[in-house]
């Protein structure tokens, strides 16, 4: 433990008490490196006979060890790596180098000469399985301990070159000394004293005398780069917690900031600025930082947050899903407070939880993601759904259809104004990628950019072909979207066109579309009430708060194990009965079509897919590797009371489309593409007005325009006031 | 207890060493002594609240900090600005075979070599600026306190500095209290009136990057940030915009501010020392002392916003026994006249200053009550609206830490109001609105003017609207954004109705004839805060009975007038909440219900009318 303030090269001791012990520990140091070989070597596996052999083999770089490997074979082998890993790990090294000059040796070279293998260096990474400890948990007493943390990585510093071993020669006598550096952001210690010992009428070799022979040092790579805790890792109110991280050889270069990163290493610490000379008074502080022996990127969205369960969790969530009311109480955690609107709330569960991903022999991928859209009043309390998903969704992006644009949401490309170089930057969508995007607002989205979220809807991909830059992004979302009704309220007087007034192309891309309204029912008024007041007399219950955000927690946990664990398809028999079903919706819709005119939401195989995903998140909330006959006959029933409401809705006895009605609507069609040419604009206020002077009534006139609008002919700009004719 | 209490202001440090050895001597091994605190915190804590032993230690911001003794005891209020990385020291070494600690200091002289055995543990790091907004009166108790004190003759300066100031803040007191009329010639002197923390232009748009305190106070006066070193865990219940008082010892190593600056460059002579990449990274050292003193904390306590009341002792008796509802009457007729004679606005601004979050159901923040006061007109020339400066004076009188800030579209664009992370410095640079809980808000929107937003602008006003409707704060961490929960009670006063800002109420302003002048005295504005404390602290509840009345009523209401959605009944009850509050009444009694029917009543038919 010398050096803290003697000359300018210091290191941090990782194992402040072995000090003295060191003599006596080389045997049992020789006896674990033997081990170390053997594991290496011998090493079975139910995978393969010999795992870490044959790596070594393919690439001799690295060598990447997972430590439960380690413990069963050698339990206390594992154990002390764990912790006195800097004792250990460049005994682990040595041990995978002599192996692999072994394993090379076995092979002299054909032409009779037995060459001289040669002995690279190994680099020996770590990975394991356990719960990744929290930044705030690592005290002062688990420095020099292996540790596995998770987080984004903020900033990445450039590469450096750091010596392992300094080459030092006296000033005096010439006498050259091998110093070896520490791993890490150490350095060496710098002998204060020349041990050449003094001949009579020799000089004796000053204090300090040795300086550094740089050409003759060692060196690797090292990088430094900065972790932040996962955003939801922290505790509410505080900030997260940076943590140093450095890394060497064959680790550097390979993370760029923002990537989530999952990492094993030696906790240490360094002491903080250079103390020069100068500084007397030496500062006691040091800085942590982690010394990275393996490295994981989390790049399946899903692996994010800790993929690791303990028993406890998974006998508890099993458990749970063997319930028969495992369903209900699902739905019950979603928004408690929101009064009602069951439906929407089991509608919202099969979101969260998602159908399978399904890849098609022909290498064609279909979406196991749900997408819902509600459309109502306001004040009916979508923005509250949307939020309670945003929190309880393990990856999700809020958004405002107001305020964002295609850009926004898909990728923009964008020009970097000191190197002149494009580079790609992932919009929401992209960013909720295996996770849910709530679009609050969906209607006040410009169409154009509406539009630009049907390939993510559909395809799950973006493709961007910008600037020269060609590429596909994952986008593999659930779409949750909040719309009003154009006029603001919904009227059940007007027809469903009129009320949803949306393209029939973004329609058909949601599963469940509900019409959420606010319904003149004096015992759901009373509910209501009853619900508010109940708000409001219980919240300051301590006891409620904490026990809610545990449900958010247990919920989200749930949703992610489910997500990881199961991945249901349908029963024979289920698939029989949701055909039959489909042929009875398909011919239900035709005839209803035949009576009043086209349905704003048409039901094609689109609908058939997204029964069959609801019936498969259905499953899944339940821990069900099959979707039954039930999990369809719920799934049907969900979109009966969504989207096929929807699709009836407004339908009313009085608003029966009359022939003439019909043929006047054709009329004032005739009439607007009179008036304006394919790309023209017109306020929307003149057009009626010029129309009305034919003697066409404003509703009639309205209604028409309405149609247009959903067959793309014509499209509203500038909140809708200008009309523009596309078609 | 005057000897060891003594001992404890001078030479805290010594106390510390004391005790460190008495346990030295016990423990059988140096191990044993780094998760206990040697009964510091204990002997520290009997002295200091015991006879309000803590208003005996000089607070920091009472006057000059180079006045203050270092390494004495000095007290230190302040919000928690920023949380800083845990920092790890070497706690405990042996020299001569003799075990000294170097907790509660910066610096030690650790003897190099093995037989040191130095003993690394942490300490948490935190970062606390004066309180933003704090109103002058509040500051006054603890100067005063301060400035009696006859301690070491260092303090001299400190005392007279602490005295001038009380007088100063006393006329100005006196000043504000003569009835302000409506007309403009007044308007320039409530301006200038120090007690009220207007962010005009630069002051708060622009906060103090270098130091981060977020409402620079338009006063004179140099409020230093402390740099606060916490032990022992005492931070874990300690939470970002926190407001503490911290008891602990100053201290201040030239040598070390003087050595932080020159070491960028300094390490990378030859190899086998680290670069700088991002090793120089510790904030604290990048702090300068002189600017930024280091609070070594032995120990602290959470403060709220009600919590000025235990600071006046004297005038608590007198209080108690008061008549409430006459309190209440005076308050509001106070109010009444401060708004022009408008009697529903102030019983609607009455219930807005006891608003504060009770609870938060899901993403609702309940017992939040946002006002929007339409229909007052700009200031001419760019100054604030007079209403504005009106009521943000009188608020500032009666809550202790309030703000008025004007949304000009300069403003607005200036500087990002939310605090964002700054990955270069690693620090949370700091925003207009990192306020404590408790913190009014008023927003001037007659300041606005036709223009063009620029991102700043537009994500300042996406930040101000999240904070009416969920009370939360975005903190901007590049990577991602981070919700911060806050209780700000915000006033939007405007000339129509504010479509940008979502206000709770919206009420338009009816000024009639002044009522002519009220007499305001001293004691009148003490047993009014302490009337709106003792409001703000009730406990609330609904029998049932009273819930089923509500529910009924509620019903038929809807029944009415479809428009009635859930969100106006969020509104009924809270501000039925506030009402019975407004009364000290802990369960809700039907005629504070129909008085809340019949103010929203009143309400809706002004709105009405326009």
């Amino acid at each position: 433990m010398a050096g803290w303030d003697e000359g300018n090269v210091f290191y941090s001791d990782q194992q402040l008490e072995d000090t003295d012990s060191n003599v006596a520990d080389a045997a049992s140091r020789h006896t674990a490196q033997r081990k170390f070989k053997e594991f290496i070597r011998s090493f079975g596996h139910v995978k393969g006979p010999f795992p870490y052999r044959e790596s070594l083999l393919q690439n001799p770089n690295i060598l990447q060890v997972a430590l439960e490997d380690l413990q069963n074979f050698d339990d206390e082998l594992s154990e002390r790596l764990r912790t006195t890993p800097a004792d250990y790990l460049p005994l682990f090294e040595i041990a995978a180098a002599e192996v692999l000059v072994g394993l090379k040796s076995k092979v002299p070279g054909e032409d009779g000469e037995l060459e001289e293998p040669h002995s690279g260096d190994v680099q020996v990474l770590l990975t394991s399985k356990e719960k990744a400890t929290s930044i705030r948990a690592l005290t002062a007493d688990r420095i020099s301990r292996l540790v596995k943390i998770t987080g984004i990585i903020i900033a990445a510093s450039r590469t450096k070159a750091k010596a392992t071993s300094v080459t030092l020669i006296c000033k005096n006598c010439k006498n050259i000394k091998v110093v070896a550096c520490r791993p890490g952001l150490g350095g060496a210690v710098m002998p204060r004293s020349c041990d050449h010992q003094t001949q009579p009428g020799e000089e004796p070799c000053p204090l300090d005398p040795f300086v550094v022979v740089p050409d003759k040092s060692k060196y690797v790579d090292q990088q430094t780069l900065k972790l932040q805790e996962n955003p939801e890792d922290v505790p509410t109110g505080e900030l997260p917690r940076n943590l140093l991280l450095a890394l060497d050889r064959n680790m550097v270069q390979k993370i760029v900031p923002g990537t989530r990163v999952t990492v094993v290493g030696i906790y240490s610490i360094f002491q903080a600025g250079g103390s020069g000379p100068e500084q007397k008074g030496a500062i006691a502080i040091r800085q942590p930082y982690l010394r990275v022996v393996g490295m994981e990127q989390a790049t399946d969205a899903h692996s994010v947050g800790g993929s690791a369960y303990n028993t406890d969790e998974d006998v508890e969530f099993k458990e749970f899903a063997r319930r028969p009311d495992a369903y209900q109480k699902v739905c019950g955690l979603i928004a408690p407070s929101i009064f009602g609107h069951d439906d929407v709330k089991k509608a919202v569960a099969c979101l969260l939880f998602g159908g399978a991903r399904k890849r098609l022999p022909d290498g064609v991928r279909l979406r196991g993601d749900i997408n819902v859209l509600l459309l109502g009043d306001p004040s009916t309390a979508k923005s509250q759904f949307l939020k309670f998903v945003e929190k309880t969704a393990p990856i999700a992006v809020y958004t405002s259809g107001k305020g964002s644009s295609a850009a926004g949401l898909t990728a923009s490309v964008i020009r970097d104004s000191s190197t002149r170089e494009f580079y790609l930057e992932g919009g929401a969508m992209v960013l909720a990628d295996g996770g849910v995007v709530c679009i609050d607002e969906f209607d006040k989205m410009r169409p154009e950019d509406r539009v630009a979220i049907h390939e993510a809807m559909e395809q799950q991909t973006i493709s961007i072909a910008k600037a020269g830059i060609t590429t596909v992004l994952n986008s593999r979302t659930s779409v949750l979207a909040a719309a009003n009704p154009p006029s603001g309220r919904y009227d059940d007087l007007k027809t469903a066109q009129e009320n949803i007034d949306l393209q029939t192309t973004i329609l058909s891309r949601f599963d469940l579309i509900f019409i959420v309204k606010d319904a003149r029912d004096h015992a759901r008024d009373m509910q209501i009430a009853r619900h508010i007041v109940n708000v409001h007399a219980t919240a300051d219950s301590i006891v409620r708060g904490t026990e809610v955000q545990d449900k958010e927690n247990w919920l989200k946990r749930y949703i992610e194990y489910s997500k990881s664990h199961c991945s249901p398809r349908l029963s024979d028999s289920a698939a029989q009965l949701l055909q039959s079903n489909y042929v009875k919706i398909r011919q239900q819709m035709r005839q209803q079509n035949d009576e009043n005119g086209g349905s704003p939401i048409p039901i094609t195989v689109r609908q058939l897919e997204a029964i069959i995903r609801i019936s498969e998140s259905l499953a899944r909330m339940q821990l069900s590797s099959v979707a039954t006959e039930e999990h369809v006959n719920e799934a049907i029933r969900l979109f009966h009371v969504s989207t096929l409401d929807a699709a009836r809705s407004g339908i009313t006895a009085n608003m029966v489309v009359t022939p003439e009605m019909r043929a006047e609507i054709q009329q004032v069609e005739l009439q607007v593409k009179r008036r304006m040419g394919i790309g023209s604009f017109l306020s929307e206020r003149r057009l009626i007005d010029e129309i009305m002077r034919t003697g066409l009534g404003e509703s009639t006139i309205r209604r028409a325009l309405i149609v247009m609008a959903q067959r793309d002919e014509i499209e509203y700009r500038r909140e809708r006031r200008v009309i523009v004719r596309k078609a | 207890m005057g000897g060891p209490l003594m001992d404890l202001y001078g030479n805290p440090l010594g106390a510390v060493r004391v005790l460190f050895d008495k346990s030295c001597r016990n423990a059988a091994s140096p191990r044993d002594l780094t998760r206990s605190d040697w009964g510091v915190q204990e002997l520290f804590q009997t002295c200091l609240f015991r006879e309000n032993g803590h208003l005996q230690v000089p607070e920091i911001n009472s006057g000059p900090v180079d006045a203050i003794p270092v390494n004495s005891l000095v007290r230190f209020r302040g919000m928690v600005q920023d949380m800083f990385d845990v920092e790890y020291y070497i706690g405990a070494y042996k020299d001569q075979g003799v075990w000294h600690t170097s907790k509660y200091m910066d610096t030690a002289d650790v003897p190099s070599g093995p037989e040191a055995e130095p003993q690394m543990w942490d300490r948490r790091l935190f970062y606390c600026v004066p309180i933003p907004g704090e109103n002058s009166w509040v500051k006054e108790p603890h100067s005063t306190r301060t400035s009696t004190t006859p301690s070491t003759s260092t303090m001299s300066q400190g005392e007279k500095r602490g005295r001038e100031s009380s007088n100063e803040e006393e006329s100005e007191a006196m000043e504000a209290d003569a009835p302000p009329s409506d007309d403009g010639g007044d308007n320039k002197r409530l301006r200038g009136d120090d007690a009220v923390s207007t962010s005009q232009g630069v002051s708060s748009a622009a906060p103090d990057l270098d130091l981060n305190i977020p409402l620079t106070s338009s006063e004179g006066k140099k409020l230093v940030p402390c740099l606060v070193k916490v032990y022992d865990g005492q931070d874990a219940d300690l939470k970002l915009n926190d407001v503490v008082e911290v008891f602990g010892v100053l201290t201040f190593d030239p040598e070390l501010s003087a050595t932080s600056f020159h070491q960028n460059g300094v390490v990378n002579d030859d190899m086998g020392v680290v670069g700088s990449a991002f090793l120089d990274d510790n904030v604290s050292l990048r702090l300068p002392a002189s600017k930024v003193p280091r609070l070594q904390c032995i120990t602290l306590r959470k403060i709220s916003s009600s919590d000025f009341t235990s600071q006046i002792p004297e005038v608590a008796p007198t209080v108690l026994p008061l008549d409430f509802a006459q309190t209440r009457q005076s308050l509001l007729n106070y109010l009444t006249f401060s708004l022009g004679g408008d009697a529903l606005a102030a019983e609607y601004l009455l219930l807005h200053l006891l608003s504060q979050v009770h609870a938060r159901v899901d993403s609702m923040a309940l017992g939040k009550l946002s006002l929007n006061l339409t229909g007052c007109n700009p200031g001419s020339e760019g100054a604030p609206s007079p209403m504005a400066v009106a009521a943000a004076n009188v608020i500032s009188k009666l809550i202790p830490r309030s703000h008025l800030m004007p949304l000009s579209l300069e403003t607005l664009n200036k500087a990002p109001i939310a605090p964002r992370k700054d990955y270069e410095t690693n620090r949370l640079v700091t925003g207009a609105i990192q306020l404590a809980d408790g913190t009014h808000l008023t927003l001037d929107e007659t300041a606005l003017q036709a223009g063009t937003l620029g991102t700043i602008g537009v994500q300042n006003l996406e930040v101000l609207k999240h904070l009416l409707q969920w009370q939360k704060v975005e903190y901007d961490f590049q990577y991602y954004k981070m919700e911060m929960p806050a209780d700000v009670p915000v006033l939007v006063l405007s000339q129509g109705k504010s479509r940008i800002l979502p206000t709770d109420v919206v009420l338009p302003l009816n000024p009639s004839a002044s009522r002519g002048p009220v007499n305001i005295t001293d004691s009148d504005l003490i047993s009014w805060r302490h009337y709106i404390v003792k409001a703000r602290a009730m406990d609330h509840s609904l029998d049932e009975s009273m819930q089923k009345t509500v529910e009924n009523d509620l019903v038929s209401a809807r029944q009415e007038d479809r428009t009635l959605g859930p969100e106006i009944f969020h509104r009924w009850l809270t501000m039925a909440r506030l009402m019975a509050v407004s009364y000290l009444e802990p369960t809700l009694k039907p005629e504070r219900w129909r008085m809340v029917r019949e103010l929203e009543h009143r309400c809706a038919e002004r709105l009405r009318r326009l």
